[in-house]
């Protein structure tokens, strides 16, 4: 259940921000002018403050769960008279305009879904997944740890799994292929390469710059081995993985690390599939 | 629900005065030479046209730095009266050694540990908070008579000044703008918190207020207190049931005290008597 409490500023309130909390309640401008206001020292030779401060019709939202909450925090917000900096030269005065009580929280439809292009490295992957998409993030966590005629498996000994198409499938990741998992794959890995490699340090090792010691690369190849059939558990085992971090994405450019690449394409599909920008059916072969 | 009222009444000294011109400005806006207020938002009024109703838009402003007016002119009277008090400044002198604190002053806040100055205690400082607020309703200029509108404005002459500072053969090199305003206007200071004694003090200086913004020397900004009420104010916030919702209704009742601003003035003079016997 939401209280919703509409009021307006009649002198600016001092704040960077159009969102803000009166009393812990999260409060927004919803149509916010926005001023700045100067501040003279007649004393003394030297320049005016200059402070950003906002003013117009604002929105408050409380959640409560029984009405004598819901009556408790209105009276304690209608005692209001002005906040914020300089209210005793009468900034932040407060005029309360109106009310609503919606009986049901209005905070999941009111939310706006978010469609920016910025990366979100997840700390696990979503569990409702459909069967290609997981196919999908399946073949991009692992399409590194296979030979291929252009490289050698990155963690340098290749884990055998027990799907044999799956690793020709692998192979094949870098050639002109009609799969279309292979291409919808290259579109994503072509992206992430794109996003890590910005300064180039060639390295003769797979060790990037930042690493400090040895890498056990077949209890590596092992672990990644055991976690294969749950891309859960691969994804949280890379995620995690220390090593894969000091292990750097290519040759030519020492400063990357093979975790961040593996996880940036997992989380561009991610963010892909749930803004319905990618197509299920695409992943099928 | 019940009506919600404000736990204490308020003290508000309301002072009504008048200036023939004042420029109280807030600086100027992007790809303007005019100094304008601090705009505020538009407020829409209705007014009469013959029979017909029509509803119109009228740009608000705020009238800024009478607290600070206020409290130079409490400096001013207090070093009259030869207490040492607080100064706006938190420096002696300037990087070129020039000095910024006058003679009957401290550094402002200086005092707050050891024995607190009246003006420290009424105006506060950087950490302490002040125990006065001072507000005055927004200005507007307006034009027709049966003007009718729901907020609190006041209505004034407000107009630009156009200023030149080089001009050659009678043509202007360099010129700007200044906007100001004239006419009759009132301002208030909750002084709720304030002893008899301060608020004593704080009339006794609104008395002898008679500068406001800038320009002072070159005859801007002369105010000429007209009135002052010192008044008890209780504000009652009513949420008014619709539907789902509710509109909040405030009703305001004032009464006005003439005796306490005698006995503030009287306490006040005592204050004085007390400092200087301890000087």
């Amino acid at each position: 259940m939401q209280l919703i409490l509409h009021g307006k500023f009649i002198t600016p309130l001092i704040t960077k921000r159009t969102t803000f909390k009166i009393k812990g309640c999260n409060t927004k401008f919803s149509q916010p002018r926005r001023r700045i206001y100067s501040k003279i020292h007649s004393t003394k030779p030297m320049f005016p403050y200059a402070l950003i401060c906002y003013l117009g019709e604002f929105e408050l939202s409380y959640s409560y769960s029984s009405k004598n909450r819901a009556n408790k925090k209105i009276h304690e917000l209608l005692r209001i008279k002005s906040i914020g900096r300089y209210s005793s030269e009468g900034l932040g005065k407060i005029q309360w305009i109106k009310g609503e009580l919606h009986p049901s929280s209005t905070r999941s439809e009111n939310k706006k879904q978010r469609n920016s292009r910025r990366i979100r490295i997840r700390k696990g992957l979503p569990h409702n997944l459909p069967t290609k998409i997981q196919q999908l993030i399946r073949y991009a966590l692992l399409h590194d740890f296979v030979h291929t005629p252009r490289h050698k498996s990155k963690i340098y000994i290749e884990p055998l799994f027990d799907d044999g198409e799956f690793i020709t499938l692998l192979r094949q990741h870098h050639d002109n292929s009609n799969n279309v998992l292979i291409q919808t794959f290259q579109k994503y890995d072509r992206i992430a390469a794109s996003i890590t490699r910005k300064i180039r340090s060639p390295r003769t090792t797979r060790y990037n710059w930042y690493s400090t010691q040895n890498i056990d690369f077949t209890e590596l190849c092992r672990n990644i081995k055991e976690v294969v059939p749950n891309i859960w558990k691969l994804y949280k085992y890379i995620y995690e993985s220390k090593a894969l971090t000091c292990i750097s994405e290519a040759l030519e450019y020492g400063h990357t690390s093979l975790r961040d690449h593996l996880l940036i394409i997992a989380n561009l599909i991610v963010q892909d599939f749930q803004q319905n920008r990618i197509e299920v059916n695409l992943c099928s072969e | 629900m019940k009506v919600i009222e404000l736990i204490n009444p308020s003290k508000i000294l309301r002072v009504y005065c008048y200036t023939p011109i004042s420029k109280p400005l807030n600086g100027s806006i992007p790809r303007s030479n005019t100094s304008h207020f601090l705009r505020l938002c538009p407020v829409e009024y209705t007014y009469k046209n013959g029979k017909e109703e029509k509803i119109a838009k009228t740009e608000t402003y705020l009238i800024k730095g009478i607290r600070g007016a206020v409290r130079h002119q409490v400096m001013k009277l207090c070093h009259s009266h030869g207490l040492e008090v607080c100064h706006t400044s938190d420096k002696e002198t300037d990087k070129h050694g020039n000095q910024l604190l006058p003679k009957g002053f401290h550094l402002i806040g200086s005092c707050k540990n050891t024995d607190e100055c009246i003006i420290h205690q009424v105006f506060g400082s950087k950490r302490s908070t002040s125990l006065i607020s001072v507000y005055a309703d927004p200005i507007t200029s307006i034009n027709h008579a049966t003007a009718r509108i729901s907020q609190n404005l006041q209505n004034v002459q407000i107009a630009t000044e156009h200023r030149m500072v080089q001009s050659y053969d009678g043509n202007s090199i360099q010129d700007f703008g200044e906007r100001y305003f004239s006419g009759e206007f009132y301002f208030e200071i909750d002084v709720t918190q304030c002893e008899k004694s301060q608020l004593g003090m704080l009339i006794e200086a609104i008395m002898n207020l008679h500068k406001l913004g800038g320009g002072f020397n070159s005859g801007y900004g002369h105010i000429r207190i007209q009135k002052f009420q010192l008044l008890y104010r209780s504000i009652a916030r009513n949420p008014e049931w619709d539907g789902d919702g509710f509109i909040v209704k405030e009703t305001v009742k004032e009464k006005v005290r003439k005796k306490e601003v005698l006995t503030s003035l009287k306490s006040w003079k005592e204050y004085l008597k007390e400092s200087s016997k301890c000087n």
